[in-house]
């Protein structure tokens, strides 16, 4: 797979580190991959694996269009981080639960686990340049 | 079906919550309206640091709901082999 691709890490939303450190449990640790930026997508998905990892709950359904006609998926909050990089972290007010099992992104040798919609770019400019194979997400 | 008990007390409340609070976030539990807030982060940490981490419904209190587009996901484009 190529593509617009940055590292990320995904993480528990920071009031649900707050309670579990108050409630005296282990904030479950961030989990690392690749993230696709999409301008197709209208929201941000991430991998169920990853949700199941960080143990966060469904805060919501949402009707997501398919071939078949809209079906209802859930949406988690969540934390995403882009190591290596200026970005700011980004708190996610709705995350799409989504199954990206077994993509990997060739080029970085690390798994794809994020998708990222114009819910986030909304705030970024992104520029793609195609004959560089380059692109820029600024803030 | 998750929170399927939310949403069904969401849709009773609907139309109380966009006469007084359109254009908010609801945060539901069972059957128990939690509070209105302005954003959906608020609402989860009021959410977390009342009942902890639970499923819990946040929605946007508007007319319409606003149907999602992944198409990279839902079409299985990122799985397609040249």
């Amino acid at each position: 797979m190529a593509g617009p691709c940055l590292p990320v890490q995904v993480e528990v939303p920071p009031a649900l580190a707050a309670q579990l450190q108050q409630t005296g449990q282990a904030v479950p640790a961030p989990v690392a991959g690749f993230a696709l930026v999409d301008t197709g997508a209208s929201v941000s998905a991430v991998d169920d694996t990853v949700i199941q990892q960080l143990g966060v709950q469904p805060i919501g359904m949402v009707p997501v269009g398919t071939a078949g006609g809209p079906q209802q998926q859930a949406i988690y909050p969540g934390r995403f981080t882009f190591p290596g990089t200026t970005l700011p972290a980004i708190d996610f007010g709705s995350l799409l639960g989504c199954n990206l099992a077994g993509q990997i992104v060739a080029i970085h040798q690390g798994p794809l686990i994020a998708l990222l919609g114009r819910d986030l770019l909304q705030s970024f400019v992104l520029v793609y340049n195609g004959p560089g194979g380059t692109f820029s997400l600024s803030f | 079906m998750p929170l399927e008990t939310e949403l069904e007390h969401f849709k009773t409340i609907k139309p109380e919550l966009l006469r007084h609070h359109k254009e908010k976030y609801a945060l539901i539990v069972g059957t128990e309206l939690l509070g209105v807030f302005d954003n959906p982060q608020t609402a989860y940490a009021a959410g977390v640091q009342q009942r902890g981490n639970v499923p819990m419904l946040i929605k946007l209190i508007t007319e319409e709901e606003r149907t999602e587009s992944v198409p990279a996901m839902t079409l299985g484009l990122l799985r397609a082999r040249p």
